[in-house]
């Protein structure tokens, strides 16, 4: 039987050349298609690919009004059950938590100042309730596919799968400054669209964009209190009133220092 | 030689596909997305919202192998289902991220058992392989046709295949993550995974698209009308 002459890296993909592959990585030339291909499919993100946000949002909205807490029955049993035991200790302890259903509620929500919330979490952390500060753990992996031959020059788009850097072209501050950027660019490279529609969202509108940058890159401090579409998560003082900076316990206690 | 130029023009056509937007990463604050899932847990939309311009995009072409044309119904059911379950989340922005895609497949096998699919292959190519010949490859990316190319034949694999490429490869998982959308154990996937990349890298869109083969002559994949 007839055997054509092998094809140039006709070898098979061994799972340590997979790996390599998916880092964008390659020392041989005849893999540049698949990594051209890999390539295309992890792509900036495109403007038609950041429609419908309007929508989620409301979305989460109503779900943030939702008066009950959602804790199937089984769980708020359970829930009762350890709450009343480990009152039964912390209570003691001077710990103080409020009214019971309406921490358990409130903590379940995490409308509760911070240092109660942290009580409260102590207390009803197997059941989700949330870290009033801090995540857990980092920022996931360093992973980043995005793919270039060894020969191609650096770059420095995000890939559409999100490495730490990529996101950070999102924050209400980045984009501004992009769009001011690209307002001062002589060489008439405007904003990059996926980016300009993701402004747009933030801002309200194209036509809100400028009011809406003026605020987040100036040193206009005053924000609106009312929950208009333009919250950010730079230094402004945000308008949701969950938070307060520093809290006072609401339980008397003995005095902390002499 | 043939292969050197095939090369070069292949990693210059990667990086103007990677570079075509420019993003500087202005201020690269690995906080942000953090801050993003801290904001959000708390109730704050703009956290959330800024989770939604992250994800949504790879989500979205995840389903688009998964689900075809059902990829945006299906997308916004997975994010309402988020924002409503998101209460019970806990975790790292990693771990939102495989929650995330777990809730999207999860609602795409559902669809497509809800529309008893026959085909096999959910994301027909057909009517776009005509199309996807132009050598102009920065347009393309622009046009976003690249990546639909690319979708559409990492759609031609074997379902398993598929869905762990583009999780690995879209979604930005690795193994251990993908394993825990997939339900699989780890070795599985990188199989999967493997096999695929196999698969593409002999596969005959791709294979077919070297500048040596069949030339593609410089012509707008758009048909003018009335042609």
């Amino acid at each position: 039987m007839f055997r054509a002459a092998p094809v140039p890296g006709a070898r098979r993909i061994d799972e340590r050349e997979a790996e390599e592959l998916l880092q964008g990585i390659s020392t041989s030339a005849d893999r540049a298609q698949l990594l051209r291909l890999l390539a295309h499919a992890s792509a900036p993100p495109r403007v038609d690919e950041l429609m419908g946000v309007d929508e989620v949002l409301a979305a989460f909205r109503d779900a943030q009004d939702t008066p009950t807490p959602v804790v199937p029955a089984p769980a708020r049993r359970r829930l009762w059950g350890i709450v009343s035991r480990a009152l039964a200790v912390k209570v003691v302890a001077g710990v103080g938590i409020l009214a019971l259903g309406g921490a358990a509620l409130a903590a379940g929500t995490g409308h509760l100042p911070a240092e109660v919330q942290h009580g409260a979490h102590d207390l009803l952390s197997p059941l989700g309730v949330p870290v009033p500060d801090k995540t857990t753990a980092g920022t996931g992996t360093a992973h980043n596919p995005a793919s270039h031959v060894s020969t191609a020059p650096g770059h420095s788009a995000p890939p559409i799968a999100g490495t730490p850097s990529g996101p950070a072209a999102l924050s209400p501050t980045a984009l501004c400054q992009a769009w001011k950027d690209a307002k001062k660019d002589k060489h008439g490279n405007g904003m990059d669209p996926a980016q300009r529609q993701i402004l747009e969202n933030l801002a309200g509108g194209p036509n809100r964009i400028r009011p809406y940058c003026t605020r987040v890159l100036g040193s206009d401090p005053g924000p609106d209190p009312t929950p208009v579409p333009t919250p950010t998560l730079t230094s402004k003082p945000d308008p949701h009133p969950s938070k307060p900076p520093k809290s006072k316990h609401p339980a008397p206690t003995h005095s902390a220092r002499p | 030689m043939l292969a050197d130029i095939d090369n070069a023009a292949c990693a210059e056509e990667i990086a103007s596909v990677v570079d075509e937007h420019g993003i500087r990463g202005v201020g690269t604050d690995d906080g942000d997305l953090v801050s993003a899932l801290t904001a959000a847990l708390r109730g704050d939309e703009a956290g959330f919202s800024v989770l939604w311009h992250a994800l949504q995009p790879p989500l979205l072409r995840y389903l688009r192998v998964l689900v075809g044309d059902a990829a945006e119904d299906v997308a916004s059911e997975t994010w309402l289902q988020a924002a409503r379950d998101l209460r019970t989340f806990r975790g790292d922005v990693t771990g939102f991220r495989v929650w995330l895609f777990r809730i999207a497949r999860h609602r795409g096998i559902d669809d497509r058992r809800r529309v008893r699919r026959q085909v096999q292959d959910p994301y027909d190519p057909v009517d776009q392989e005509s199309r996807l010949t132009s050598p102009d490859a920065e347009r393309e990316a622009l046009d976003g046709l690249g990546t639909r190319w690319a979708l559409a034949v990492i759609s031609t694999l074997p379902p398993d295949q598929a869905e762990a490429v583009m999780l690995r490869v879209v979604a930005g998982l690795d193994v251990a993550q993908t394993a825990r959308v997939l339900g699989k154990r780890p070795g599985a996937v990188r199989i999967a995974t493997m096999r695929g990349l196999r698969r593409l890298a002999n596969h005959p869109q791709v294979l077919a698209r070297s500048p040596d083969a069949v030339p593609l002559s410089a012509v707008d994949t758009v048909q003018p009308e009335g042609v």
